[in-house]
């Protein structure tokens, strides 16, 4: 499989830019090079030309310009030439050889200017710029005509286009070789990172990784690193408490069934004497299973894992079928149970069923001998609420008493397994709602809030 | 009728088969699920109970291919109570199912429910002096009107209906009250007690039995 290279990325993107950069700031600067050479070259020209004018005008010989023209200018690419017309031609100066076309002269007293130069090329190909100009000497009429082949400024322009190009290359390979290593450079932090991460148990979950050293870009990963850290380690030590609470419940039925098996099969017993053994083996099993499917059902409702059968459930009549269900235990304690219920709920029913036989199951369990027990159901705003009371004194520890395997001072005596008010909860949950538990006026109150669907 | 049990523990084949003969039930077992799904396409079996976990064919195969064939009931064994299995059983056709570990009692009562399926329904039942009529929901004992609330005439028109069988007292909670899940509580225990009171306590005959670490029993005549 290819996997993409950050590295490869940036390098292949840095080169180009370079590559790109350069060669815009290499030709922007050679076309206006270009365009300034060429407009000394032309502005040269059309001063000479009307030097030379002038100076016939003032009375010079012809025959001596020459003599000024060597010095002012490179004969090898200067030419000159002054005819009389219809006498033919004066003075030449032309080692270049140029041939010069026919050029329509600027009128005398007309200064000349960049926009009258004539252009061709040579038989060689090279650019030839030139002007004519008619003037006057002492004897009469004259044409004065110059040019200037561009073989200097063709070499200039040349070298400059091979440098640019030189040096265009070699900042294209510096980036192509310093990049990697840039990156690498600057990358190293995440390799740092994962190392870090890569060496983290158990046990070095709670210390948070160092983030003093990281560059500014990577702090905010590094930051989600700890809090996921920071989460991880609490669920894990939630995880391990439970599991030591599992092993001391179960510690308790198994020990029950090891000890009273082997104290039975110490003599001979009769029949009876063993049924009434395996029937309280079958009890502590019985325990066993419930304490099983309990947790099976904790866990996967951590994980989000159970299955909602939601559906509408008038709330009178599911309430007055579980206090039914529970009437004799009620009766037995002499306990009159209330319900006043209103609304409907759109819930699992199993679920439901499950949450208030176990409040009502405690409440019956906790309330005075003879009094009452209360169940209200109405709706509210965004949901319903059902509570269950019961009069009784303030629990001790009230955010403890939906932890797993809690119990309060009873502890070890109440019949169940400890996870009654923690799968309420998980249920409640689940149903995106609340359990909670508060006390008023000597009355104990549940209440299981949840949306309306 | 035949039941055939395709349970691959040893163990747990054995206990089984035990306990369904003496509960009066013949039956076939196997420990191979290809072997199963042979017997179950072979003979007309009233009713197979399937282990799902079982090596070389699932239950799920097993119970799949039969179903292309038969219909005989199928009550699945499964050790995980994960909510897709039991969407899984009941989309291929078992007619019940049981999470591991599961009470006898519990399985015996399901089997006869399965393999009793089309019995007819009665109105009235009579075991020994004890008389239900569920049209007027009355009950005499030695002709002695006696009367119950109406939960406590479905705990008694259940129990009769099946008299002679254990009922476990999850299957009571679910039949009588529709509470279904293993409640924690000793609810219908009481509630045992105070049927008790009113048709057994005065009458020297004691009709309902409990039996130790299953259940209730309604004890037909003469037994």
């Amino acid at each position: 499989m290819f996997r993409s290279s950050l590295t490869l990325r940036l390098t292949l993107a840095f080169t180009l830019l370079v590559a790109i950069t350069s060669a815009l700031v290499s030709v922007s600067l050679y076309r206006s090079l270009y365009a300034e050479l060429v407009w000394r070259d032309n502005q040269t020209l059309v001063n000479r030309g009307a030097q030379l004018r002038q100076l016939l005008l003032d009375g010079a010989e012809p025959q001596a310009l020459p003599l000024y023209f060597n010095r002012m200018m490179d004969t090898r690419l200067d030419v000159l030439r002054i005819d009389r017309p219809g006498r033919g031609t004066v003075v030449e100066v032309n080692q270049a050889g140029v041939a010069i076309p026919g050029m329509a002269p600027v009128p005398a007293g007309t200064p000349p200017s960049a926009r009258l130069l004539h252009h061709w090329r040579t038989a060689h190909g090279e650019q030839v710029a030139g002007l004519a100009l008619r003037g006057s000497d002492q004897v009469g009429d004259v044409t004065i005509s110059v040019a200037r082949v561009s073989t200097d400024r063709d070499r200039v322009l040349a070298r400059y286009r091979q440098n640019s190009l030189i040096i265009s290359l070699v900042a294209i390979l510096l980036a192509g070789i310093a990049s990697p290593l840039l990156i690498r450079r600057s990358l190293r932090a995440i390799a740092t990172l994962s190392q870090q991460t890569a060496r983290t148990d158990s046990r070095q979950l709670a210390s948070p990784l160092a983030l003093e050293t990281l560059p500014a870009e990577l702090l905010p990963l590094g930051q989600s690193l700890n809090v996921m850290r920071q989460r991880l380690a609490e669920d894990f030590s939630r995880l391990t408490q439970f599991a030591d609470d599992l092993a001391h419940e179960l510690r308790t039925p198994v020990n029950i069934l090891l000890g009273q098996n082997q104290v039975m099969l110490q003599r001979p017993r009769s029949p009876a004497e063993y049924q009434a053994l395996l029937g309280s083996n079958i009890e502590e099993l019985e325990h066993l299973t419930r304490l099983i499917e309990n947790i099976l059902f904790l866990s996967r409702a951590d994980h989000r894992n159970v299955a909602l059968n939601p559906q509408r459930i008038d709330l009178a009549r599911f309430i007055g079928d579980v206090a039914d269900f529970l009437e004799p235990l009620a009766e037995e304690r002499e306990l009159r149970v209330e319900v006043s219920a209103t609304g409907e709920v759109e819930a699992d029913k199993l679920l439901l069923q499950r949450v208030l036989t176990n409040l009502m199951t405690n409440a019956l369990r906790h309330a005075p001998e003879g009094d009452r027990i209360l169940i209200r159901a109405e709706p509210v705003a965004h949901g319903v609420t059902i509570t269950v009371a019961n009069r009784g004194a303030p629990i001790d520890h009230p955010e403890k008493i939906f932890t797993r395997f809690w119990r309060g001072d009873d502890a070890r005596h109440s019949p169940g397994t400890g996870l009654g008010l923690a799968m309420s909860q998980a249920i409640a949950t689940l149903h995106r709602g609340q359990l909670g538990l508060s006390h008023e006026n000597g009355w104990n109150r549940f209440t299981l809030w949840l949306p309306r669907s | 009728m035949k039941v055939l049990l395709i349970e691959d523990n040893d163990k747990t084949r054995q206990w089984l088969i035990k306990g369904l003969r003496e509960a009066g039930i013949t039956i076939d077992a196997v420990a191979d699920g290809r072997d199963g799904l042979h017997l179950a396409l072979e003979h007309d079996y009233g009713l197979i109970i399937l282990d799902i976990m079982l090596p070389g064919m699932d239950g799920w195969q097993v119970l799949q291919t039969l179903r292309t064939a038969k219909a005989t009931p199928v009550l699945c064994l499964t050790a995980r109570d994960a909510v897709n299995d039991r969407v899984r059983g009941l989309e291929l056709g078992a007619d019940d199912y049981l999470v591991k570990p599961f009470s006898f009692a519990e399985l015996l009562a399901r089997v006869r429910a399965l393999l009793r399926r089309h019995a007819v329904s009665t109105t009235t039942i009579t075991i020994a002096d004890l008389e239900l009529d569920a049209v007027r929901h009355r009950v005499t004992r030695s002709g002695d009107s006696i009367s119950l609330t109406p939960q406590e005439f479905s705990l008694l028109w259940f129990l009769a209906s099946r008299a002679g069988e254990i009922l476990p007292r999850t299957l009571l909670a679910s039949e009588v009250w529709g509470i279904n899940f293993d409640s924690e509580t000793n609810v219908v225990d009481v509630a045992i007690r105070r049927l008790r009171r009113k048709i057994d306590d005065p009458y020297p005959l004691k009709l309902v039995e409990t039996v130790r670490g299953m259940g209730y029993r309604l004890n037909q005549a003469g037994e």
